[in-house]
């Protein structure tokens, strides 16, 4: 299983913070996301935004980076702090 | 420079002390436990600059809502607060991670951020950073590349909070790319 969290108006637009999914072997950050459009289609616009950010094991990652059992994926829009 | 110094990164809901106070402090520990010396302010004597740096919350956004402002009284749309978000796994680390870049681009002696998050009124503190160094350079410098990467590598998240309504905060377009500006 991956854990899967979503942050600030991504959390919003999905309804959800976090959801558990299944683990597909081989799979890359960008297919998830794919995956997770047809769980989610009132979001696609926001998921496929393009500006999404993903974070995998708490470290930024590029959409191309593969992903390992027990993972945890968290997706969120462009970051505002400082 | 790629030696250890003291790296305080703290992410909290409460209002902090802007003083040196804490970093003071830490350089203090730091110098003994690396010396096994009796505390001392021989630390303290190496320092020739503390740059610090507070950010608060504006009572005028831009852009975004100037828009939202078009047709309605100013006093509608005047920002109250900001809700900050954040993924609270992930954001000392990441600040962390910044601070490590700074101190292996300059020679700094120590450092210092604190983030605050949850519901932040107009006027109050929103982040501090305060970096010291033998010489002001070193420590201006850090600060600002400190800034420009807490606005771009940090998963924290801003939401302007009006007396009639809410929304994210965009990020601004000059933000999105320090690298460029910290290339050499």
């Amino acid at each position: 299983m991956l854990m899967i969290k979503y942050f600030a108006s991504l959390r919003e637009a999905l309804g959800v913070a976090s959801e558990r999914v299944a683990f597909v072997n081989g799979e890359t950050v960008e297919q998830l996301l794919s995956r997770l459009v047809q769980q989610h289609p009132q979001a696609e616009l926001q998921l496929l935004d393009g500006s999404v950010r993903a974070a995998v094991n708490q470290q930024l990652v590029e959409s191309s980076h593969s992903l390992h059992e027990h993972d945890e994926v968290a997706f969120f829009p462009p970051v505002t702090g400082g | 420079m790629n030696q250890q110094i003291p790296i305080i990164v703290e992410v909290s809901q409460s209002d902090f002390d802007t003083s040196d106070a804490q970093l003071m402090r830490a350089l203090t520990q730091h110098e003994v436990s690396s010396t096994k010396s009796e505390p001392s302010d021989a630390a303290a004597s190496e320092i020739g600059a503390i740059v610090s740096f507070i950010g608060k919350v504006r009572g005028t956004e831009n852009a975004v809502d100037t828009k939202l402002m078009k047709g309605n009284s100013a006093n509608k749309w005047r920002l109250l607060a900001l809700e900050i978000e954040h993924y609270p796994e992930m954001t000392e680390s990441a600040i962390h991670r910044i601070c490590e870049q700074a101190a292996q681009r300059w020679q700094l002696l120590g450092c210092l951020v604190v983030h605050r998050v949850g519901y932040l009124a107009v006027g109050e503190n929103i982040v501090k950073v305060l970096v010291a160094s033998q010489h002001r350079h070193d420590a201006f410098l850090a600060t600002q590349f400190i800034m420009d990467y807490l606005k771009t590598d940090v998963p924290l998240w801003k939401k302007a909070v009006y007396r009639d309504g809410e929304h994210w905060i965009a990020a601004k377009a000059s933000d999105a790319t320090p690298d460029a500006k910290w290339r050499n």
